[in-house]
């Protein structure tokens, strides 16, 4: 980046905490002044009130792990199978053949929808939800797996083997590091859809977790404790972003210059 | 060593079209010679290559080497067109592929890559990824290489394609002054008919074009002293075999051009 390049990127920076600044402030004054109803829209003041209320009393902390688990949990049995067949179907034509079709077909479900038929098969427990989610963050990651695999150009498959590389060498020199940035995309991906699906099962069934906090909160008209619910979830999902872009940075030199 | 290519034929299944890329070539690349094949672009120059590396391997006819003294050299080693570094592997990491590809230790790898790096005057480039270099680096790099594996074939696929010209003579004059140290053998393929004059021992003029059928047309002989003045070079006899080579070569080029509106 080039020195004026920053400066305009740190102004943008500055403008954008800003407008965040000012839009809650106006929102604070619309709402306290009555002019906006609390009940719909209560002040940024008394969400954060009841946030750090329901951190206080430790009630924040049970849905918040029984969420994360369940993100955890769902990414790892979703992701790594997504992750492998991706390569596979990426490194083998014919195995893309086969099952491409299969993929195409299953890919566009709207994963929530085999929530019921996952709860026939599996019962109503945890293991359900885990299902579920494992299935909505498979496919990005499989189709972003393939992809970078597909996008390596021939020519460093030919260099590898022409320097004597075994299969072996081939994956490990080639095909994982050059669809690593797809990867790591994928990887963002399934966190992302992981947390959102995590979040509409447990609105629909669920013991604890963030869906289930929102949930009672609108049984009970607790706006407050809604928005609250919401604030958590938004601050999850950037949570996510922020360690796997650092994760990027870190994993992917040879892309530095280009990023931004 | 001498490497000998036999009714070497390569045919391509493209759907329901078969391409005969290479069609009955043959030829010998002796011990130590500079062999320079040009060609128009589609004419099977880089499938030739690819077959006498092993990358490929023929419909029919076969690459056969001779004389190979058993000193554990690999018979051949290939330099690839721009593009050919691994973009995620540092210079030195690059340069050291074929050594870590065939088991030899870090230290001992790294040592002889930084040698052979200091060799085409890239030693302070070690640890720089491909991206942050120059083209004409970039290439250094990839000759590097292929040195380091010391093979007694050294097969080169347009490597300075993508050069400026100054870069391109630069580095001509740079690999011209390696091979007369070493003495390996060289194939060297390129669709530039001054560069295959200036540089070959030998000048195998191709033919073949889009449609495949690519053969041998001409094997010529330069017989031009070295060291050769790289720069001027316009000397009668150059400019002759330039101008014939482009006779045989001109029809080929002209035809697509000739089909456009």
């Amino acid at each position: 980046m080039s020195a004026k390049a920053v400066d305009r990127y740190q102004e943008g920076r500055w403008g954008a905490a800003l407008l965040v600044l000012a839009t809650l402030a106006i929102w604070e004054g619309l709402s306290r002044g009555g002019i906006v109803a609390a009940f719909f829209f209560p002040a940024p003041s008394s969400i954060l009130e009841a946030l750090a209320r329901s951190v206080r009393d430790g009630s924040m902390w049970p849905h918040v792990s029984a969420t994360l688990s369940r993100v955890g949990l769902g990414v790892l049995f979703g992701a790594v199978p997504g992750l492998g067949l991706g390569f596979a179907m990426g490194w083998s034509p014919r195995l893309r053949v086969l099952l491409d079709p299969i993929v195409a077909l299953l890919h566009p479900i709207p994963k929530l929808a085999v929530l019921p038929l996952v709860m026939i098969i599996f019962g109503l427990g945890e293991t359900s939800r885990i299902v579920v989610i494992a299935i909505g963050v498979f496919f990005p990651m499989l189709i972003n797996a393939m992809a970078g695999v597909r996008q390596i150009p021939a020519v460093h498959f030919e260099v590898a083997e022409a320097y004597g590389g075994r299969r072996r060498h081939v994956f490990a020199h080639v095909i994982l590091p050059g669809s690593l940035p797809s990867v790591l995309t994928g990887t963002r991906l399934a966190f992302n859809i992981g947390l959102l699906l995590t979040v509409a099962v447990e609105l629909i069934t669920a013991q604890h977790g963030l869906g289930k906090l929102i949930w009672l909160a609108w049984q009970t008209m607790r706006t407050e404790d809604l928005y609250a619910a919401l604030l958590v979830i938004s601050s999850l999902g950037v949570g996510f972003n922020v360690v796997l872009e650092q994760l990027r940075r870190r994993l992917v030199p040879w892309h530095a210059d280009r990023s931004r | 060593m001498r490497i000998t290519a036999e009714k070497l034929s390569k045919v391509f299944q493209h759907r329901d079209r078969t391409i005969r890329a290479i069609d009955d070539v043959s030829f010998t690349l002796g011990n130590g010679e500079f062999v320079c094949v040009v060609g128009s672009s589609g004419c099977g120059k880089t499938t030739l290559l690819k077959l006498m590396a092993g990358l490929l391997s023929p419909s029919s006819g076969h690459v056969s080497v001779d004389e190979r003294p058993d000193d554990g050299r690999p018979a051949t080693a290939l330099v690839f067109q721009e593009n050919g570094l691994l973009p995620w592997m540092t210079v030195i990491e690059n340069v050291a592929l074929g050594l870590r590809l065939n088991g030899c230790a870090r230290t001992e790898r790294r040592q002889r890559a930084a040698a052979q790096l200091a060799q085409v005057g890239l030693a302070s480039f070690a640890e720089s990824y491909p991206h942050q270099l120059s083209a004409g680096m970039r290439q250094r790099v990839n000759i590097a290489r292929a040195l380091l594996v010391d093979p007694h074939v050294l097969l080169m696929d347009e490597p300075f394609a993508a050069l400026d010209a100054l870069t391109k003579l630069a580095l001509q004059e740079e690999l011209v002054k390696l091979w007369a140290a070493r003495r390996w053998s060289v194939l060297f393929v390129t669709h530039d008919i001054d560069e295959a004059v200036r540089l070959g021992d030998r000048v195998l003029v191709m033919t073949g074009g889009r449609g495949g059928h690519g053969r041998i047309h001409e094997d010529i002989r330069i017989s031009l002293a070295r060291p050769r003045d790289l720069v001027s070079r316009a000397t009668p006899e150059v400019v002759e075999i330039s101008q014939h080579i482009w006779k045989v070569l001109e029809d080929e080029v002209r035809r697509p051009l000739a089909m456009a509106p």
